[in-house]
């Protein structure tokens, strides 16, 4: 059931979105680690009313959760609400930064909701345009060490299972207005030979749950093709994509890096579902402040093959490498940009 | 805070008595990051996912490829590495570490053909081995488009190349040591055949290792056992306890 899509007015047109996370501020991230259970609350929610007042002097659409002030990272936050995983130390991801990765020693139970405290604030604060963000189940796997289940299959499976109790409850809290749950699946198409994998899994997510707009958010691909190939299969109305990575900054040059824009119109067209895009028009991973006319120009390009009410504005991915005042500064453009884009719609 | 985290893997590879090792790359923020900042013609592009990982690289934008400059001591800003990158080891067991070949061009934007760059990364190379001054060069080699060309360096050569990598063929090459899945191919192509003994993408611990290498006693005068692949992918804690079970061997 998708409301926005099912009325293509101009008020749903080229909606703002964020993607998840957000810088941290000091008072928070200094001390995250040490916090207990009460104070870890308070500062979060502190952190997460300062965010959204961010974003909402930014203009986005929508608040996403705020910054996923309450979580460490994407991947340490659910995993450490699970029993049978155990975390050795970090490992690298990028750059020089490190997450800690867990392994899989026995069979997966939930024991704590992974984001309920944040939908309880955003409820509390009567936030209806809200996006919750939740590691997908195939990364879930991908991260992880496999050292229990039969094969990697089995494993991405239980994650499913357990996403899917996570997005129940959560969906039940909420009532009975639209959620939007983003799946987060950066390692989506790392390997080329478990789409199979990728697909069941998310599906297992969002299987039997009403009520809920689904969004997957795939970011840094080697091959979004392999994405697009089981488009229409997969139970997602939205695709939240990295775009402006692979771009140039230049204003005058071909927009190299939305050439896969027309790949997804491709995948679009075939599937019976109706799906939309999510366009990736600002790097997260750069200090530069993309300029209002590359956004509008990266948007006009998309907007070649899009329909307007069919497509999303949004930074790559989340913003949280980035000082806040970086990622306020990528934010304000993108929606000014947007803005005016819509003049001319 | 780098030099002592260094200084502190060499003492424990000292103390597990590991004959050879490079340096650890704690501030190497991807295999090709510090040769884009210290070799002329050679840019960072965008983030881009390392082969099928969860690790990410800058992919480097080739349009040249001059000199090595002069002092390696690359600044340490947010896209580059806290120097030195290079630094001189005294330790006799020292490699000096380099992506391979075939694998820069692989993963790089490259705007030259492949016979032009490997020619130019074979004398940048050789300057930078030169101004180092070691005497062993580990090549760390996934995508041997022509592993041929290592039997070239001046240098004791470590090769290490997947044969699991799709990509992986070797026609003739003769280099000090070939590390591999296969210690009877390694040793077809080089001195000191090595082995893949270690298991990098998992924490389980290989705590029967002499049990498992006793196979190869009466076939090989002497092997090099090594982990198939960065350690980085492992927690610390996990990585610490195979280097341990290295030195168990010996």
């Amino acid at each position: 059931m998708n409301w926005h899509l099912r009325l293509p007015s101009k008020q749903y047109y080229l909606l703002t979105q964020e993607i998840g996370s957000f810088r941290k501020p000091e008072y928070l991230s200094r001390k995250f680690r040490s916090l207990d259970e009460n104070e870890l609350n308070e500062l979060a929610s502190k952190a997460t009313f300062e965010t959204i007042e961010l974003y909402e002097k930014a203009g986005l659409d929508n608040i996403g959760v705020g910054g996923e002030m309450f979580r460490w990272e994407m991947y340490e936050h659910p995993i450490r609400r699970l029993d049978g995983i155990i975390v050795h130390g970090p490992v690298r991801s990028f750059d020089n930064r490190y997450y800690n990765k867990g392994s899989v020693v026995n069979k997966l139970r939930r024991i704590k909701s992974f984001h309920m405290e944040e939908i309880q604030l955003l409820k509390k604060l009567k936030k209806k345009n809200i996006k919750i963000p939740i590691t997908g189940p195939y990364t879930l796997m991908d991260w992880s060490f496999n050292e229990y289940y039969r094969d990697r299959y089995e494993l991405a499976m239980e994650f499913g299972k357990i996403v899917n109790q996570e997005i129940r409850e959560l969906k039940e809290f909420w009532g009975d207005d639209l959620l939007q749950i983003q799946i987060d699946e950066p390692a989506a198409t790392t390997h080329p030979a478990e789409m199979t994998t990728v697909l069941d899994s998310i599906n297992e997510s969002v299987r039997d749950i009403n009520g809920i707009e689904v969004h997957l958010h795939v970011c840094y691909s080697i091959d979004y093709g392999l994405l697009f190939k089981i488009v229409p299969d997969l139970k997602v109305d939205y695709y939240n994509l990295e775009f402006a990575n692979r771009d140039s900054l230049n204003l005058n040059a071909d927009r190299i890096g939305y050439a896969d824009v027309k790949r997804f119109k491709d995948a679009m067209d075939v599937t019976s579902r109706k799906i939309g895009l999510g366009l990736g028009v600002t790097d997260v991973h750069i200090d530069d402040i993309e300029t209002v006319d590359l956004i509008m120009n990266r948007i006009e390009y998309a907007l070649k093959f899009i329909e307007p009410d069919r497509l999303r504005i949004n930074p790559d991915c989340g913003l949280r490498t980035r000082s806040r005042e970086v990622g306020y500064n990528k934010l304000k453009n993108m929606v000014d940009a947007t803005r005016e884009v819509l003049k001319n719609l | 805070m780098i030099t002592e985290e260094k200084d502190q893997f060499y003492k424990m590879m000292r103390v597990n008595k590991v004959d050879y090792y490079t340096d650890p790359l704690f501030n190497w923020q991807d295999i090709f990051r510090p040769l884009v900042a210290s070799i002329d013609g050679i840019s960072l592009g965008p983030l881009t996912r390392y082969f099928e990982t969860n690790t990410f690289y800058r992919k480097p934008i080739v349009n040249e490829i001059g000199n090595v400059k002069n002092s390696l001591d690359v600044d340490g800003s947010e896209y580059n590495i806290p120097g030195p990158v290079y630094k001189p080891n005294e330790f006799d067991g020292y490699m000096t570490f380099l992506p391979g070949i075939g694998t820069f061009y692989s993963l790089s934007q490259v705007n030259m053909d492949f016979k032009k760059f490997q020619d130019g990364m074979i004398e940048v190379y050789s300057q930078l081995l030169k101004i180092m001054g070691t005497d062993k060069v580990f090549f760390y080699e996934e995508v041997p488009k022509d592993a041929e060309v290592y039997g070239s360096f001046s240098q004791r050569v470590f090769l290490r190349i997947s044969l699991n990598s799709k990509n992986s063929h070797i026609n003739s090459l003769k280099v000090y040591s070939l590390i591999t899945e296969d210690p009877y191919l390694s040793s077809k192509y080089s001195n000191l055949p090595g082995y893949f003994a270690l298991d990098s993408t998992s924490t389980k611990l290989e705590n029967d290792l002499p049990g498992e290498l006793k196979r190869f006693v009466d076939d090989f005068p002497e092997l090099l056992i090594t982990h198939n692949n960065y350690l980085d992918f492992l927690p610390r804690k996990i990585a610490d306890k195979k280097v341990e079970l290295l030195g168990g061997v010996a």
